[in-house]
């Protein structure tokens, strides 16, 4: 590739491993924002700059700047954190944040609206609690995703151990965190370089998932590199390797689309570093880096071929990969309420919608969890669908969480229109800047506009994944659900339709750039349509493949499902 | 120009009309506000202003937004040695806002002249009144 280089990568490679001008930017009271250069290097250090876009209008005539604020993310592999961590989280939130926690989609916490003279503080907090920020963003490897609470317990703490060293591993090595955020004192030539990224990086950002059979709720089929745990006789014998997947689109720009990933073989354990590091390296050093919007793994495979890259994959691992085993899929959600785990303790999932941890006058998110972590002596696990599970819980303490459910109104969260269940929304207004719509704020309108079409119907109580994105980039993995808003102008989304329960089938676009009630007149045909034509059992998803109310999605990955 | 809070007001129309006019000079404001994300009075212009080169130098203390309270006194103590300078050059000075403000920095000027202009107290004062009654160190406290 002998095109020009997009500028962030020569802000990469000038950047001393990602200090830039950091401090200095961090000091400047003229301002509540960043210098432009060190926005970009400040999302590799788990924070990105943002501004209340509500006020933006009013702002400029007041004489003001944007309302600048902060967001920060935690990297935490597989979303477990201790009691004392909520706590903490929780505290500071409330202290240097607009109140209340987020979690994300890819099992992270976030705390929104911090200014930029608590963000030192704020960070240095969070690393006393042994939780740290580090490629929570940026063009590094994000968040670890795993299984949030399989079937196979014993297998998932083993699963759980493999993503965190692998998390570990990926860790950019700059001592640039540190210094800035902790005080570390600079040493000399300690970070001359960084073993597995090099100078710039990678491209883009990079995301792996591991799932645990038989859910899919990491939907490994979106991260640019899965793995799926294979459990045989409740023990751990490896991971089938997926690569390739990816949500990213731009509207109207042909070139980018979703992509699922793509079963290359089987690997054991001991290879599991290896093999990660194997695609990272590949990615760092094949993917486009003159034009962002293609830089992604998925497009890398595409132009290069897989046949290439597996070969290139099989050389750097030192052997070729068995085909992949066989393994099942039931679907991507959440098993609300108690489950029991496989050594008689006890886990609550917890609907949160939007993952969006605050206090209403009926539902006290905030709260209850917060008197829940005071007493919970097991961990919390955020799963991938932006709910929390109260994990580990003794049996004989079961009653105790259950009272503390009830008296901050939590204990019928699960209870409602199933339309509601899977649900997930990204954050979108007033603080994400890409978003083209409103997406987590308009996520209970359209909830309750929708069930109440359902409902005509008699459909009610029938499972359906729905997802709501502000914009194309789709960080609510919208184009693996079965119905899908994506966003395009205020009001105004792409309605999509298509994709399976089980989080393997790309949905397709149905109409274009429509407002509410065309997306209600339309969906009240097709939920009638559903009603009276669908087969015993069948999805919805299913349902408008089979009749061919949507084409058959190109990207259907053929599956070894048992 | 020191300036914090409402006393910035008049500075605005100094600032444009150095610039109208082509004044050669230098520009120095210090402002002080409680927060710095809503009290930042007319940010946007300050900002442009120092950009453009209109504004040579910009000094700010935002009182409640640290643990610590800051004050527009303490900005000049810690600038102390080229504030001298300037009025040793021959630079006016301009006082407006809040007529406790205003006593707590003629106290930072008195320690200023003293620390760097190596004067007695009762010399600084004198120092003080000469450069009030010349016209280069005035001020609208209210």
């Amino acid at each position: 590739m002998n095109e020009v280089l997009s500028p962030v990568e020569t802000l990469k490679r000038g950047s001393r491993g990602l200090r830039g001008t950091l401090r200095e930017s961090l000091g400047d009271a003229i301002t509540g924002g960043l210098r432009e250069s060190d926005t970009q290097l400040l999302k590799f250090h788990g924070s990105y700059q943002q501004d209340d876009r509500d006020l933006r209008d009013e702002r400029r005539r007041q004489k003001l700047e944007p309302a600048y604020s902060f967001m920060i993310r935690t990297r935490l592999p597989g979303g477990v954190a201790t009691p004392a961590q909520w706590l903490a989280l929780d505290a500071l939130a409330a202290r240097y944040g607009n109140g209340g926690l987020r979690l994300t989609t890819r099992q992270a916490f976030q705390i929104h609206g911090i200014l930029k003279h608590d963000l030192k503080p704020t960070i240095a907090a969070i690393n006393q609690t042994l939780i740290d920020t580090i490629a929570a963003c940026g063009d590094v490897n994000r968040n670890v995703m795993v299984s949030a609470n399989p079937v196979e317990s014993r297998a998932h703490a083993e699963v759980q151990a493999c993503a965190q060293a692998l998390s570990e591993h990926l860790l950019p090595q700059s001592r640039a965190y540190h210094e800035i955020w902790l005080d570390e004192q600079a040493v000399i030539g300690a970070d001359a370089s960084e073993p597995v990224y090099g100078p710039t990086y990678l491209p883009r950002k990079f995301k792996i998932g591991f799932a645990i059979t038989p859910i899919n709720d990491v939907d490994v089929f979106s991260q640019d590199l899965g793995f799926i745990a294979i459990i045989e006789q409740g023990e751990l014998v490896g991971f089938n390797l997926l690569v390739g997947g990816g949500m990213g689109v731009t509207h109207g720009d042909a070139r980018t689309y979703p992509r699922l990933a793509d079963e290359l073989g089987f690997i054991r354990k001991d290879q599991l570093i290896t093999v990660a590091t194997a695609v990272l390296t590949t990615q760092r050093d094949h993917g486009n880096r003159s034009d962002r919007k293609l830089s992604r793994l998925k497009y890398t495979i595409d132009r290069l071929g897989l046949d290439v890259f597996k070969r290139a994959l099989e050389a750097l691992v030192g052997e070729s990969l068995p085909p992949p085993r066989a393994y099942r899929f039931d679907h991507t959600g959440d098993r609300f309420g108690w489950v029991e785990g496989f050594d008689g303790r006890w886990h609550y999932t917890l609907r949160i919608e939007s993952g969006r941890v605050r206090d209403t006058d009926t539902v006290r998110l905030l709260s209850g969890l917060r008197a829940i972590a005071r007493v919970h002596r097991g961990d919390f696990r955020l799963t991938p669908n932006q709910n929390v599970i109260v994990a580990n819980v003794d049996a004989n303490e079961r009653a105790l969480i259950d009272v503390l459910l009830d008296d901050h109104g939590l204990a019928h969260a699960l209870h409602g229109a199933a339309i509601r269940r899977f649900a997930l929304a990204c954050v979108a207004l007033p603080t994400c800047g890409l978003a083209m719509a409103e997406a987590e704020r308009y996520l209970p309108t359209i909830l309750d506009r929708m069930d109440a079409l359902l409902s005509r119907y008699g459909l009610h109580d029938e499972p359906i994944v729905f997802r709501i994105s502000g914009c194309p980039n789709g960080c609510s993995r919208p184009y693996l659900a079965e119905i899908a808003l994506v966003g395009k102008a205020p009001g105004r989304y792409n309605l999509m339709l298509g994709a399976d329960f089980q989080g393997r089938r790309l949905n397709r676009l149905h109409r274009e750039n429509i407002d509410e009630a065309a997306i209600l007149t339309e969906l009240d045909v097709l939920f009638a349509r559903f009603a009276s034509d669908r087969e015993a059992g069948e999805h919805f998803g299913d349902f408008v493949v089979r009749v061919g109310i949507v084409r058959a999605p190109q990207f259907i990955v053929a599956k070894l499902s048992v | 120009m020191i300036g914090p809070g409402t006393g910035v007001a008049p500075f605005r129309g100094f600032v444009q009309e150095r610039t109208a006019i082509g004044a050669s000079g230098r520009n120095w404001l210090i402002f002080g506000a409680r927060h710095q994300r809503s009290q930042f009075l007319y940010q946007l212009e300050w900002q442009a202003a120092l950009k453009a080169g209109q504004l040579q130098r910009l000094d700010l203390a935002f009182s409640r937004d640290s643990a610590e309270p800051v004050y527009v006194q303490q900005r000049l103590i810690e600038q102390g040695r080229d504030v001298y300078a300037w009025l040793e050059a021959g630079a006016h000075l301009y006082v407006c806002g809040a007529t406790a403000m205003g006593r707590s920095v003629h106290a930072a000027l008195r320690d200023i002249v003293i620390e760097h202009g190596g004067r007695d107290a009762e010399a600084a004062d004198e120092y003080l009144s000469e450069l009030q009654r010349s016209g280069c160190y005035a001020r609208d406290v209210y």
